[in-house]
């Protein structure tokens, strides 16, 4: 019998693939799942931070916007139930997107940061005379540095950073400050001229009459506002003419910076801006109106008579003075307006530095006194502006008009009780308004104080109604002149006849009082 | 918390760094880059629910 | 007392643990990721280097990280500072990688560490860059005293340092400092010469031996300063790695007559003459360092670790050149050798523990053999679960066995003890073959790199014979020195030999060894004794007996581009990818034709690219 050896079975193949490994590196492969396997955000994170965004979006009043968020949060986590592999697809689209958006930041940022700060840095550090790349050292003795001691080096074995040794040698420490200075100057400029607008300031002209004024035709826009000045020197948008047009009920206003309004404004945001516009709005079928604010920065009563005997009253119907208890006194001589230019300058910190310049000289010429002095001279002047005062009336009504209305300009800086009678200014108290009430009832003139405007007002409606977020006492933000115009409408029907007539409004009695506009929140 | 420790232990290098070293510039820059660093990877993370805002 | 150090995140990632002052466990991450020069943080190091060591979950001392990060960032924006407004997208590229992920090195090691279980260890260390070569240096090497030099491309400003190691105490006392670095300018002409910088600059030393130094001067003339003390000086105008991403610009091309070589065109004289050329000009420089090392330290025996120490040929001229009495040179001498210096240097000079010199015997890195091992058992387990044939046989036959078939010209590829730390094969994880053979040079190029080559092989010799083949080096167990073969034993060339082609150049036999001696009739040597690895020596005392030669060639065992291999399964694959005839995973010996079929699923050949 013949008894053949069996060949051997073969052997199964073998590939990289089906190769097993050996008992080895448990742990190792357990580590690297850190790498293969991506860890997840836990399931109930995603729901809980979308929900709380839409919850807090409610909350402040965007109640659209939380209920799309909200509705697509509750999709993203049903769908995290019935179809999680679509669920892990759109979160790694939006981790994808996220990274996206954080590489776009990235680069916003740190573009500019390195293109401003990197080329100074290599001027500052070549003008100090530091060379930390040792790229001027060639005739150098030896390139060798020594290193920080030792000791100091082990001490700080626990740092995650080198103590160095100083290289020898001085600095140009001039120098440095030198370039420093220059690039502040430089910073200086271009945010004087972008942000504040200050290499176009508003220009201002001495005159005979009125002390200074506007220099007429101006057309100014800063980051923030714009503004106007026409033929007359009026912050208005259009030139105008001493003789009102046919059909036209015009409305002149005598004020100082509170009716000029600020450089934050536009012309159409002040009060004479918002004034003119409801009229037209309200009454304006058939009928128009015209508000001219004859109002500049830092006038007083003595710089608005002068320009009235100057300009005349432009044949208004009305003439609303609304002053500042503070101004009263200022003098047709007050430098006030000296702190401005008179030409336009060639760099923004050109008019940063007559400013300073001007107060300096204020200081040093005048001792730095301002207007609110209580003594014999500081009485002297504060007569003449209430002086000053009564003249402006009779002189309106000299120019033929005789609707002529004082307002008392409602200001935090002054003592709300005591509105009427006192300022309490530096510990003493002046009689402001008392000493030009006096004034004006030798004439028959009324002076209105609205004292219920600023009555029990909470710090968020009055830091809403003043300038600066409530800092700057004496001017109004855009609500502050918004409240304003309204008042004055109120004012106007009150004690206008002619107003009345003009806008078709019954006469009193005859309908109920119009009553003062209190501030809405 | 691992992330606030080491946070904080960086800052405290970066400000260590600044005074032995009186590099004050150098450390002034990484603590920005840092602020930049914080901002990216908050942008980063919230920019998926960006939807939120239309 | 438990220590880890770890290098990462700029290449040549590694762990290394040392408990009580004793190196236990160290390993370089490319080993178990298997990403050639992988630079992430090593968690599989760390992991294996701890489970290695056992430390307990809540045994871990410190964790040393190998560079100070922050004035890694500060020097980066320094330069920037100097060079702006060029740089940007440099800059762009670097800064949020640092924002993102190299400032939070601490934070993310620690966050591994918790993750697989380990508490938050004591205290977190961070050594300055050259430090941390300069104790890996000196602390692991045999030596009461020494002198020290590193150098590399930069750490945090530093590019070369000198000092000195007393006991437990080392010192560094002068720097050359960023840009000016031997390191990054031989990494300028790595680029220029169309090789990947980090990896590439031993290409350029093998190619040195086929060029002409003409450009030595153009070199020192415009490119740099060298003073007497070793000290450099760079002109910036001729490199691009201040301001950019690469190394050189247009001002270095016009001055070697055109742009660099791309990556894979062929190589020309000019690359060969700038090769030698730069390779003359560094040696200079370390010699004139090492001269100057010798001087303001006054110490007889020179230790050296940084990047630049693994130029051989350099380091084999400061040796024979004899300033010093003996130098020693880290095996590990790039990166990953500074998770292992940062360790010694936190044991050593942070917390002042004593040198126990007793054990310094050969010397503290017991032969560099401080990774991963693999028992008979494991193997057995791993062939058995394949359905592999192996043979298992004792130490005695199967030497004798491997002996009888390398001086048949087999090839084998060898995997026993611990797998090696550093970048060279040292005979744990090594491809051996016959260095008498005139075809195995170009046989191993094609069986294991799958094109020919013009660098030559190393060799790994007997210690005790090693007089027998080279002229002056006798002792060199990492393979970091390079000695001409004694001249008795080589052929003279012809005259127009250098016309040939380099490939066929380097075939050409110019030696009774000539798988492994250069075109100038240099070796890296490996000389092997029984104190390291002791296997080894067995195997090649039995080749010795069988054939009178005491001497084979030994190369990395990877195919192509890939990582050395670390476990058995590597070793297979590479095994069964390649032509080598005989593979030895610790006892077990397995033969080609024996092998099951095998079948490539997916192109290997691309995952691993050129060499």
């Amino acid at each position: 019998m013949n008894h053949e050896t069996p060949s051997p079975a073969p052997l199964p193949m073998l590939s990289p693939e089906t190769l097993q490994d050996g008992p080895w590196f448990e742990n190792v492969k357990r580590a690297y799942e850190v790498r293969t396997k991506p860890s997840h955000p836990p399931k109930w994170l995603v729901p809980v931070i979308g929900f709380s965004i839409a919850g807090f979006l409610w909350l402040i009043g965007w109640r659209k916007t939380a209920i799309v968020g909200g509705s697509i949060v509750a999709v993203m986590l049903l769908l995290e139930f019935v179809h999680p592999v679509t669920a892990r697809k759109v979160q790694k689209g939006l981790a994808m997107f996220g990274a996206w958006v954080g590489q776009a930041i990235g680069w916003l940022l740190l573009c500019p940061l390195f293109l401003i700060v990197g080329p100074f840095s290599r001027v500052f550090t070549r003008v100090m005379g530091a060379d930390p790349l040792g790229r001027r050292m060639a005739n150098a003795p030896s390139y060798w540095h020594f290193g920080a001691p030792e000791n100091v080096r082990t001490k700080n074995t626990a740092s995650m950073f080198c103590v160095e040794r100083k290289s020898a040698g001085g600095r140009n420490w001039l120098g440095a400050l030198a370039v420093l200075g220059v690039l502040g100057l430089i910073v200086g400029e271009l945010v004087l001229r972008f942000w504040f607008g200050f290499h176009d300031p508003l220009l201002y002209m001495q005159d005979a009459s009125s002390g200074y004024r506007m220099r007429p035709g101006q057309d100014i826009r800063t980051g923030r506002g714009e503004v106007h000045v026409n033929n007359y020197s009026m912050r208005y948008h259009r030139d105008v003419t001493a003789e009102k047009p046919a059909d036209t009920y015009r409305i002149l206003v005598l004020s100082d910076s509170t009716g000029f309004g600020g450089e934050y404004h536009t012309n159409e945001q002040t009060y004479c801006g918002l004034l003119e516009k409801r009229l037209n709005e309200r009454y304006g079928s058939g009928k128009k109106f015209e508000v001219l604010p004859a109002c500049t920065n830092g006038w007083g009563p003595q710089h608005l008579l002068g320009y009235i005997w100057k300009n005349g009253v432009f044949s208004a119907d009305s003439v609303i003075v609304a002053m500042s208890a503070g101004n009263i006194d200022r003098p047709l001589t007050s430098m006030s307006a000296t702190r401005y230019l008179a030409a336009k300058p060639s760099f923004a910190l050109e008019t940063v530095a007559v400013m300073l310049c001007d107060d300096v000289k204020r200081r040093l010429v005048t001792g730095g006194r301002d207007f609110y002095h209580d003594d014999a001279e500081g009485i002297k002047q504060h007569e003449a502006g209430a002086q000053a005062f009564l003249d402006l009336g009779l002189t309106i009504r000299e120019k033929g008009c005789a609707e002529v209305f004082y307002e008392a300009l409602p200001q935090l800086c002054y003592d709300q009780d005591c509105f009427l009678a006192t300022v309490a200014r530096g510990g003493k108290f002046y009689t402001y308004y008392q000493r030009v009430k006096e004034k004006l009832d030798t004439a028959d003139f009324v002076m209105e104080y609205p004292q219920e405007l600023l009555k029990g007002l909470g710090t968020r409606e009055v830091n809403d109604i003043f300038a600066k977020g409530g800092k700057d006492e004496g001017h109004y933000a855009e609500r502050g002149h918004s409240i304003y115009a309204d008042y004055l409408i109120g004012q106007l029907t009150a004690r206008s006849a002619a107003f009345r007539k003009y806008a078709g409004l019954p006469e009193p009695g005859q309908a109920h009082e119009p009553k003062l506009p209190r501030p809405t929140p | 918390m691992l992330h606030l420790t080491w946070f904080f232990r960086i800052i405290r290098d970066v400000a260590v760094y600044g005074w032995k070293n009186r590099s004050f510039g150098l450390a002034a820059m990484i603590l920005v880059l840092l602020g930049i660093g914080l901002i990216i990877g908050a942008a980063a993370v919230s920019a998926p629910w960006i939807y939120t805002l239309f | 007392m438990n220590i880890l150090g770890v290098s990462a995140l700029y290449h040549d990632s590694a762990a290394a643990l040392i408990s009580n002052g004793e190196i236990v466990a160290a390993a370089q991450e490319e080993r178990f990721s298997r990403k050639k020069h992988d630079e992430r943080l090593p968690l599989g190091a760390m992991t294996w280097c701890l489970e290695e060591g056992g430390v307990p979950k809540d045994g871990l001392d410190a964790v040393v990280f190998f560079d100070k990060p922050l004035t890694k960032l500060t020097r980066m924006l320094e330069t920037y500072g100097q060079v702006a407004p060029r740089g940007l997208k440099s800059f762009m590229a670097g800064v949020p990688i640092w924002l993102k992920d190299k400032g939070w090195v601490g934070m993310q090691i620690e966050k591994h560490l918790r993750r697989i279980g380990y508490q938050k260890p004591a205290k977190f260390y961070f050594p300055e860059h050259h430090q941390s070569h300069a104790a890996s240096a000196f602390f692991p090497s045999p030596f009461e005293e020494a002198a020290i030099i590193t150098a590399d491309g930069v750490g945090e400003w530093a590019s070369t340092s000198i000092g000195k190691g007393e006991g437990n105490r080392m010192e560094l006392t002068v720097e050359g400092r960023f840009p000016h670095s031997i390191g990054l300018l031989y990494s300028a002409f790595t680029y220029y010469t169309g090789f990947k910088v980090n990896s590439g600059e031993y290409k350029l030393m093998g190619l040195a031996p086929y060029g002409e130094p003409v450009y030595v001067d153009r070199i020192k003339e415009k490119l740099m300063r060298i003073h007497e003390d070793g000290s450099v000086w760079l002109d910036m105008s001729y490199f691009g790695f201040l301001d950019g991403f690469r190394m050189t610009n247009e001002k270095f091309d016009a001055l070697f007559g055109g742009p660099r070589r791309k990556g894979e065109s062929e190589l020309t004289k000019k690359e060969m003459d700038l090769a030698k050329s730069i390779q003359v000009v560094t040696e200079e420089i370390m010699l004139k360092t090492a001269r100057y090392a010798r001087a303001i330290t006054g110490k007889r025996n020179l230790v050296m670790a940084g990047g630049v120490a693994l130029n051989c040929v350099a380091n084999g001229h400061i040796l024979r050149e004899g300033i010093f009495d003996d130098v020693w040179i880290q095996p590990a001498s790039g990166d990953a050798g500074g998770a292992l210096g940062a360790a010694l240097y936190v044991w050593h000079q942070a917390l002042g523990k004593p040198r126990d010199m007793s054990k310094a015997k050969p010397d503290f890195m017991c032969g560099s053999a401080l990774g991963p091992g693999f028992t008979n058992e494991q193997v057995k387990a791993f062939v058995e679960s394949n359905g592999i044939p192996a043979t298992f046989m004792p130490d005695e036959q199967r030497n004798a066995f491997l002996a009888e078939n390398l001086a048949n010209e087999k090839v084998v590829g060898l995997l026993q003890g611990k797998c090696e730390f550093g970048p060279r094969a040292l005979g744990f994880r090594s491809i051996l073959a016959d260095a008498r053979s005139e075809k195995m040079q170009s046989f191993l190029n094609l069986a294991t790199k799958f094109r020919e080559s013009f660098r030559p092989f190393a060799p790994i010799c007997l210690k005790e014979h090693a007089h027998e083949f080279f002229e002056k080096i006798h002792d060199s167990p990492y393979m970091l020195l390079v000695d001409q073969v004694k001249a008795s034993r080589c052929t003279k060339g012809t005259a127009d030999e250098h016309k040939l082609g380099m490939v066929e150049w380097v075939n050409r036999s110019r030696s009774d060894v000539p798988a492994v001696t250069h075109v100038d009739y240099s070796a890296r040597i490996q000389t092997v004794d029984r104190d390291r690895n002791a296997r080894l020596h067995d195997i090649l005392t039995a080749f010795h007996q069988r054939t009178g030669y005491p001497i084979l060639v030994n190369t990395s065992f990877n195919v192509r581009s890939e990582p050395i291999v670390c476990t058995p399964s590597d070793a297979y694959r590479c095994f069964m990818r390649t032509g080598i005839d005989i593979l030895v995973l610790e006892n077990y010996v397995l033969t080609k034709p024996e092998q099951p079929p095998w079948k490539e699923t997916k192109s290997w050949q691309e995952e691993f690219g050129l060499d």
